[in-house]
């Protein structure tokens, strides 16, 4: 008769190899992911240098906004500025170059903040086009299949400059088109204030909604200025962002979850970006799970997950909270260990950038 | 001000005032009544009762230029018979002209709605000298109330120019290594900007945390804000300057610094001699700060670092 193996023996087996797997797994994983950040990193470099003749690297590149923040973190210099001051002068755009221009417009506006960051950089050289030669810019403008979205850009970051060169324009039925259409951007604008109001009201009736919303930062701070008491001061229970984080952190579920990483796509500078992080991060730190299931609905979730992390370092940082177990708690699925290997790569790259400017500041 | 002396008579005289500091009643040192009048919300006198003592402050507690009649309101003079302003209001941008029809015209008084707002002197204003890492504060009389270390250690950078104040938000239960404390947010417009998102805060322990684009600067310069804040003197502008600190031969450029700031500071209206004063204190702060220029060319090519060891 032969001895059965030893039930525990059997288990501890069990459990080496699955750990040897799961450890060969992220590091294989994380092999992966260094190759691509740096065929990535490589791409935007040889964009730089040549961007009519390396379009087609950029065309591939997935969440361009994410990878150009990583690039800015590495390299210590505005990826976009240097592009368009080196590379997309006023007086060398030809057709294919507004080609180019417009296409790489739509790929940055995953972050739609129009003032700040790579979107405002793109949309002020677009203007500063339309005033050197307007006719030609609403003709080869027309031509791109979503004009629409490149117009509305324009009239949030330079309204004034559109206004004017459309009044300008010989053609009276592409006038009528273009202004129309203003019109239209207008009244989105009214109606998605006065939804704003209510939503302030009761956020969970209408939070359904949020996601069809453009104009996040101009309704917020549209709703602060009309909602200062003679001081001009915003009293807390009229701050919106206040009025909001409160609501989300409060009995946290999926509905506030989705509408925490809305503000985190839009709200990107200034006062309401920093809020909103922080927001971001300490749910995140909470409920992981709860915030990663969240992500997934997203296809830039690295981009997302980019806006938490000098939060989440800040945290680990000051209030030595661990990362290590801030990473066991997420679970093992395949998105969650990209997850996981994008957060131990980001928080790296912050602690870097924090380094540097502690030791220059403490000298 | 509460009270006025007479050197000539060696007598004082105690001002009451309305809501928004026009004098009602004055007072002799015996308590008797020498002047007693109400102003419309224009400051044109609806009605004199006395008359025996003419004081030096009146409407909305203004200087009034007895020649001429107009009220010194610090950074201009508004003429109550013509109801504006005599010059352009020296803090409104085009943008924000163009968000708000009342500021179409930049010699109206209180958005022509005196009746909900008053025009305190408005005068306070912050500099912030990007490159040397600092925030200076100033009251209403161009006084140097304070400077503090101040930071803008992103890629979205304040923009540099001369910004209209939006508001203060005092941001109430906030803890104090929050992104932003419990001394609040100072909003001033930027060009880029939606309005009011981007201003001045403390928080995160250390006034050097990257910001998404605001300056963030230390609890102290905070507190001194929001007291003249509450004070009534309200914040009127920042003035962000990212001139290099070093000329091209690597000496501390002084000079172009404070050009900066007297450019700055004229386009908001300022006479010569205000700007001497406000110039005058920032050059000697920065002179005493960094020292002799053999020191300042020795610590640049020596250190990446754009403040002094000693400075704070």
């Amino acid at each position: 008769m032969t001895k059965r193996p030893n039930k525990v023996f059997q288990i501890l087996v069990f459990l080496v190899l699955l750990s040897l797997s799961s450890f060969l797994f992220a590091y294989e994983f994380g092999q992966k992911a260094d190759e691509k950040r740096r065929e990535i990193l490589e791409s935007l470099k040889i964009f730089l240098l040549d961007p009519e003749a390396n379009f087609s690297r950029i065309e591939k590149v997935d969440d361009l906004n994410y990878w150009t923040m990583i690039y800015e973190l590495i390299e210590g210099e505005n990826y976009v500025e240097k592009l368009f001051f080196g590379q997309f002068k006023v007086s060398n755009i030809d057709e294919n170059r507004f080609n180019i221009i417009c296409s790489l417009l739509l790929k940055y506006s995953i972050d739609p903040n129009p003032y700040y960051g790579p979107i405002a950089v793109i949309v002020d050289r677009l203007a500063e086009i339309m005033q050197s030669r307007a006719e030609w810019f609403f003709d080869n403008l027309v031509k791109q299949p979503e004009w629409t979205e490149i117009i509305r850009f324009i009239w949030a970051r330079n309204r004034d400059k559109l206004l004017e060169n459309i009044d300008g324009l010989k053609d009276t039925n592409r006038k009528k088109e273009l202004l129309q259409y203003l019109d239209y951007l207008k009244e989105e604008l009214n109606e998605e204030y006065k939804w704003f109001e209510l939503f302030l009201k009761e956020p969970g009736k209408y939070a359904s909604e949020a996601k069809n919303i453009h104009n996040w930062g101009r309704i917020i701070g549209r709703y602060e200025q009309n909602h200062l008491d003679e001081k001009k001061t915003l009293l807390p229970q009229n701050n919106p962002i206040l009025i909001l984080s409160e609501w989300i952190s409060d009995n946290m579920d999926e509905t506030k979850i989705k509408v925490l990483l809305i503000l985190l796509q839009h709200l990107t500078s200034g006062y309401h970006a920093e809020v909103i992080s922080d927001l971001g991060a300490k749910v995140f730190m909470e409920h992981p799970q709860l915030f990663i299931n969240g992500l997934k609905d997203y296809r830039h979730w690295k981009f997302l997950l980019f806006r938490i992390s000098h939060d989440v370092y800040y945290y680990i940082y000051i209030k030595e909270k661990n990362l290590g177990d801030i990473i066991r708690s997420i679970g093992s699925g395949r998105f969650e260990e990209e997850v996981k290997e994008e957060l131990r790569f980001m928080i790296g790259l912050v602690s870097e950038q924090i380094g540097k400017i502690e030791r220059k500041m403490s000298y | 001000m509460v009270a006025e002396y007479q050197p000539q008579t060696g007598k004082y005289y105690y001002y009451t005032t309305d809501q928004i500091g026009s004098t009602r009643i004055l007072t002799d040192y015996a308590g008797n009544m020498v002047y007693a009048a109400a102003h419309d919300p224009y400051g044109g006198v609806q009605q004199t009762w006395v008359n025996v003592f003419n004081p030096e402050l009146k409407f909305s507690g203004k200087e009034q230029d007895t020649e001429s009649g107009p009220y010194y309101f610090g950074a201009r003079y508004y003429d109550p018979a013509l109801y504006r302003f005599l010059s352009p209001d020296p803090g409104i941008n085009a943008q924000l002209g163009m968000a708000n029809p009342q500021f179409w015209n930049l010699y109206s008084y209180c958005g022509n709605n005196p009746v909900n707002f008053f025009d305190k002197e408005g005068r306070s204003f912050v500099i912030f000298i990007a490159r040397a890492g600092l925030l200076f504060i100033f009251d209403e009389n161009g006084n140097l109330r304070g400077v503090y270390p101040a930071s803008n250690t992103t890629s979205k950078k304040y923009p540099e120019g001369r910004w209209r104040y939006t508001h203060y938000n005092p941001h109430e239960g906030a803890q104090r290594g929050d992104p932003i404390d419990d001394t609040g947010f100072f909003g001033f417009y930027a060009p880029s900007d939606e309005p009011g998102s981007m201003g001045i805060h403390a928080g995160r322990y250390v006034w050097w945390w990257p910001t998404a684009g605001c300056i963030r600067t230390t609890r102290e310069a905070m507190e001194l804000m929001r007291n003249l804040h509450e004070s009534g003197d309200k914040m009127r502008f920042l003035i962000a300057i990212w001139e290099d600190m070093f000329d091209s031969n690597g000496f501390f450029d002084l000079s172009g610094i404070l050009s900066k700031v007297e450019f700055y500071l004229r386009g908001a209206g300022y006479g010569r001699r205000y700007i001497e004063k406000v110039t005058r204190q920032i050059e000697t702060y920065l002179w005493q700060l960094f020292g002799p220029l053999d020191f300042m060319y020795d610590y640049w090519f020596n250190s990446e670092s754009p403040i002094p060891p000693n400075a704070f």
